[in-house]
């Protein structure tokens, strides 16, 4: 029952991970989303995590547009073109960090519920509510865009060697 | 393996060394566990408090039944009931052999003095044949409304008790009736508008 609870709470907090791309973040969201889950009775199951955890992320992310906010943390720290982002979000590759770091929630989610969860595009429709051929489209300019950077990022290492 | 395949096996190495924090974890699992048993607990509480609840709802239905079938009982007699209650109260007030308030030779001169009667006293149909000698009369009640208690005797010397009252709503639904309560003979009927019994 717990080793159960627990792989589904790792499966949350990568998912959350994907959609806000940052550790603490993605801790608060699995933390609000497993809570409402729980008071509400909800099915132990991914799927209804995923979903609990979507929409706080999408509510949190409308509100940030609506009102920018800035971290107490982040005042003290230096700012994002200067910081090493494998220490930041503790990414073990930068290059994917990096890379990863530069698509939209979205992209990042559509690629992690296909590439590390096994998704199709259907399912992934059912998750997301987007069009079948704009998950399809989407899956293929998101991996393209990281191929670009990866390639990018090797090239200017090897410039500066 | 493609060039997507390759990415999509970084990604999926990128995110599976992602791990929450042990004590992250626990601490998740904990809220789990509390919230749960907190949750088992309101539904103990919840179903304590239901079958509280519908145990007083069952007694206070069995209550408030017990109740209505006694008031029901003791407010609406049955006919039986009602008739043998006016002729205890005949033969009671036939026992007592009062004197006359009120002297009169007829009916109608006892209607004259006896003012407080809501109704004329009639002279019965049914007696003219047996021959009663009024004596006089006085105020008595039936059920509880305002009565004439006549007192009338025959050729052979007996008294007879007359009792008249207007014809209520409980009195008029009576029918005819020859019975003995208290060792007296008792004769209850009604006649133009009017509750009749006698007693003797």
């Amino acid at each position: 029952m717990s080793e159960s609870l627990a792989i589904l709470l790792q499966h949350g907090y990568r998912y959350a991970l994907s959609l806000s791309h940052h550790a603490a973040k993605a801790e608060d969201l699995l933390q609000d989303a497993w809570v409402a889950v729980i008071q509400a009775g909800g099915p132990h199951e991914k799927g209804y995590l995923f979903c609990a955890i979507r929409s706080r992320y999408y509510n949190l992310y409308k509100r940030e547009l609506l009102v920018p906010m800035e971290p107490l943390d982040s005042i003290t720290e230096p700012s994002y073109d200067t910081i090493d982002v494998n220490q930041e979000h503790e990414f073990d590759d930068p290059r994917l960090g990096m890379a990863l770091s530069q698509l939209r929630g979205i992209e990042r989610e559509v690629l992690y519920l296909s590439a590390v969860e096994g998704y199709t595009a259907q399912e992934i429709t059912t998750i997301t509510g987007q069009e079948r051929g704009t998950v399809l489209s989407m899956l293929s300019r998101t991996r393209k865009k990281i191929q670009h950077c990866f390639s990018a990022n090797e090239t200017r290492v090897m410039s500066h060697e | 393996m493609s060039e997507y395949d390759a990415t999509d096996k970084a990604i999926k190495d990128h995110y599976q060394k992602k791990v929450l924090p042990a004590e992250k974890l626990q601490q998740l699992m904990d809220v789990a566990q509390c919230v749960e048993k907190k949750h088992e607990a309101d539904i103990i509480n919840w179903k304590s408090r239901w079958v509280i609840q519908r145990n007083v709802s069952i007694a206070a239905s069995l209550l408030l039944a017990v109740v209505v079938s006694f008031q029901w009982m003791n407010v609406a007699p049955t006919q039986q009931q009602l008739i043998a209650n006016i002729a205890q109260e005949i033969a009671i007030n036939h026992q007592k052999q009062f004197a006359s308030d009120f002297s009169a030779m007829s009916y109608a001169g006892l209607s004259e003095v006896m003012t407080k009667l809501d109704f004329r006293l009639i002279d019965p149909k049914r007696l003219k044949t047996k021959g009663l000698e009024i004596l006089g009369g006085r105020y008595c009640s039936l059920s509880g409304h305002i009565a004439a208690q006549v007192r009338l005797k025959n050729s052979d010397g007996k008294i007879f008790t007359l009792y008249q009252t207007s014809s209520h709503e409980v009195f008029s639904v009576l029918a005819e009736h020859v019975l003995r309560a208290k060792g007296v003979d008792i004769e209850i009927w009604n006649e133009g508008g009017v509750f009749l019994g006698i007693a003797g």
